[in-house]
């Protein structure tokens, strides 16, 4: 078995929350990530889904290292990110981890023109300027498939689907070995997103990427991930190969989520299904299974223990208490 | 009411709107005729930018003026001409009472500083002039109707300690709060989780068979306008390119624009997705709206504006017996070949 790319263990990230009370100081703690473990294989697209406030971003971001863990470890490359120094991270590891935001009209400089966007991870990390700079942006501008002249103008000359593309060939300019794509099409329309998932689909297979990809568009995951990782509260409940989690899901969680997606094939609105209640709070998740509050198939066991991932498959995982029986 | 039976509940006739601009006026929606029946649900698609939001507030009345400019046409609703409405016609009679709007973003149409309660009770108050218990008690009722649940605790508390769907369900209420017999929903679930977009749909469809109103829905997720409403239209830079029944026009698509649209909805992995090569032509000024990226344009495409045209296909025959208005519409002059 080949070294994974990147190594989660245990990985969890709390944030502090104030009480409200003036002399009781008592902490309490939004369990944003509550002990994940994760393996990324090289060349892989592993597909996050889940509901907004299930620690898909938090996760991201602890795994760029934008925030500090709280406990737990990454290992990337043999190196545990989570320890090494600032600068550390900014000579070895930041150049090999890229990510593409949600929102191209919010994650590129309004005020800088294309080139310095797309050139500004080169002249950090490589020290290119001048003529070497600019054909090196046009090589990557071309690359995403936008027309060389787009070097001197601003970011709001573009379409979203182009500042998406703009935002890629910045994410790709080191050539990184990871790239964490967050939502890549949710702000942009549909058929610049057919585009922009072809984009990335043929990026990958031309500069053996692997990508992370953060969407709640199970579309979208669907097309482009060949491992989904389902997350509720803060943990996984499921994992597996793309096609088995989309046609044979075992959690319950996943098999409501994804029969909430409307498809061109269905007629009916009674077709869609919904999942009763909220998100529970973080702060203080469910005892025992943390979907059992919503869950449709509860038994009581679900309430006081925890269900431990188990293997379905070879390369299944899940963690619910129905599958023992 | 009027009960001729000639006359359509709500219809839009030639109307054009327009932005005033350093450049002159640009034209941004141009709709020949759009037909919404007592009751009716109907889905307009379009991309970001394509007039769907600007359609629903020309509707409303509440275009940004002097910006805005209402160039031509008529807006029919319930016979009466939208348009040549007064602004304190709209704010007493129409908007809020008979038409209902619900906004697209959830998360900052409320107004953060006031309770949920508060903001319900000051447009029951302002609409029916209900005060103290009785707007209380009408507030409730409102917040059942939308099954939200705990609805005594629920009126003190702010926007910020909702979670988008809850708000999303007040903002439903609120729109619904005096008794809307037309409703506009813009992309009420764009900003919202797939299992909470399954749950306000289906309010939204509840509540539309309840008090039997009309849904203009708008959306940019064609598959979502399919399951949702009965007839859909396709509007592309401000032009209605293809009309019909949504299962009609998902499954038949005649314009070649819906044709990439329908195209571009990724659906499994082992389906490879069809992009037509985007071949940016040059605008035609006179010409089709989609001249520029359509593939099968040819060169009187450029010369003539192709108007909406009447196509009966297979799958609108066969649903030909209970429907009245069975047609699929087609803005194209090559409409219905295949690419």
């Amino acid at each position: 078995m080949n070294q994974p790319l990147i190594k989660v263990e245990a990985l969890k990230k709390y944030f502090p929350v104030r009480s409200n009370h003036l002399f009781k100081t008592q902490k309490q703690w939004v369990k944003a990530v509550d002990g994940i473990d994760l393996e990324i294989q090289s060349g892989e697209t592993i597909g996050l889904v889940g509901e907004s406030g299930c620690g898909k971003t938090t996760l991201v971001n602890v795994l760029l290292r934008l925030e500090d863990s709280t406990e737990g470890s990454i290992i990337f490359d043999g190196l545990d990110i989570t320890r090494v120094s600032q600068k550390m991270m900014r000579d070895k590891v930041r150049k090999n981890i890229q990510i593409v935001f949600q929102d191209p009209f919010w994650s590129l400089n309004p005020r800088m023109l294309v080139r310095n966007v797309i050139g500004e991870p080169l002249s950090v990390h490589q020290k290119l300027s001048g003529l070497a700079l600019s054909e090196k942006v046009e090589s990557l501008l071309d690359m995403v498939g936008l027309p060389k002249d787009s070097l001197y103008k601003y970011p709001h000359e573009f379409s979203g689907g182009q500042r998406q593309r703009i935002a890629i060939a910045r994410a790709l300019a080191l050539e990184p070995k990871l790239v964490v794509l967050d939502e890549p099409t949710s702000s942009i329309d549909i058929l610049s997103q057919a585009q922009i998932l072809d984009l990335l689909q043929q990026l990958k297979e031309k500069l053996g990427l692997t990508y992370i990809l953060i969407s709640h568009d199970l579309s979208v995951v669907h097309y482009l991930s060949d491992r989904i990782i389902v997350m509720y509260l803060g943990k996984i409940v499921e994992q597996g190969p793309s096609e088995v989690i989309f046609n044979q899901p075992v959690h319950p969680y996943t098999q409501a989520l994804f029969n909430a997606i409307p498809s061109l094939s269905m007629q009916n609105l009674s077709e869609l299904q919904t999942i009763e209640g909220n998100v529970p709070s973080a702060i203080n998740p469910p005892t025992g299974c943390r979907f059992h509050t919503r869950c449709p198939r509860v038994m009581p066991i679900c309430s006081e223990i925890e269900p431990k991932a188990i293997y379905v498959d070879k390369d299944h995982q899940a963690a619910c208490h129905l599958l023992k029986s | 009411m009027t009960d001729q039976k000639t006359q359509f509940y709500f219809e839009i006739k030639d109307l054009s709107v327009g932005f005033r601009t350093f450049e002159g006026i640009k034209p941004v929606l141009n709709i020949e005729g759009l037909r919404i029946n007592r009751g009716e649900t109907y889905g307009l698609v379009g991309e970001s930018g394509a007039g769907k939001t600007v359609l629903a507030l020309t509707i409303l009345g509440l275009l940004p003026k002097p910006a805005g400019m209402i160039l031509n046409g008529s807006i029919l609703f319930d016979g009466v001409d939208l348009l040549k409405q007064s602004e304190k016609q709209m704010a007493e009679i129409y908007r809020g009472k008979r038409l209902a709007m619900i906004f697209q973003d959830p998360m900052s149409t409320l107004n953060p500083v006031f309770t949920v309660g508060q903001q319900i009770e000051r447009v029951i108050t302002r609409q029916e002039g209900l005060k103290g218990e009785a707007c209380l008690k009408r507030s409730l009722e409102l917040l059942d109707m939308v099954k939200l649940p705990d609805t005594m605790n629920l009126i003190d508390k702010y926007p910020h300690e909702l979670s988008g769907g809850q708000r999303q369900r007040i903002i439903i209420a609120i729109a619904l709060s005096c008794g809307a017999e037309f409703l506009i929903a813009d992309e009420p679930t764009r900003n919202l989780d797939v299992t909470i977009q399954a749950g306000i749909l289906k309010l939204i469809d509840e509540l539309q068979r309840d008090f039997k109103m009309s849904v203009l829905f708008i959306g940019n997720n064609v598959s979502l306008v399919n399951i949702f409403c009965r007839n859909a239209g396709i509007l592309y830079r401000g032009k209605l390119v293809e009309e019909g029944l949504s299962n009609c026009v998902v499954q038949n698509p005649l314009h070649p624009y819906t044709q990439t649209l329908i195209s571009a909805i990724p659906r499994s992995k082992s389906e490879k997705l069809k992009f037509s090569k985007t071949v940016i032509k040059p605008e035609a000024e006179n010409g089709c709206p989609y001249f520029s990226r359509c593939t099968i344009g040819k060169e009187n495409c450029s010369m003539h504006v192709p108007m909406l045209r009447e196509f009966r296909t297979e799958s609108s025959a066969e649903s030909l017996n209970d429907i009245q208005n069975p047609v699929q519409k087609a803005a194209c002059f090559y409409a219905g070949g295949t690419i």
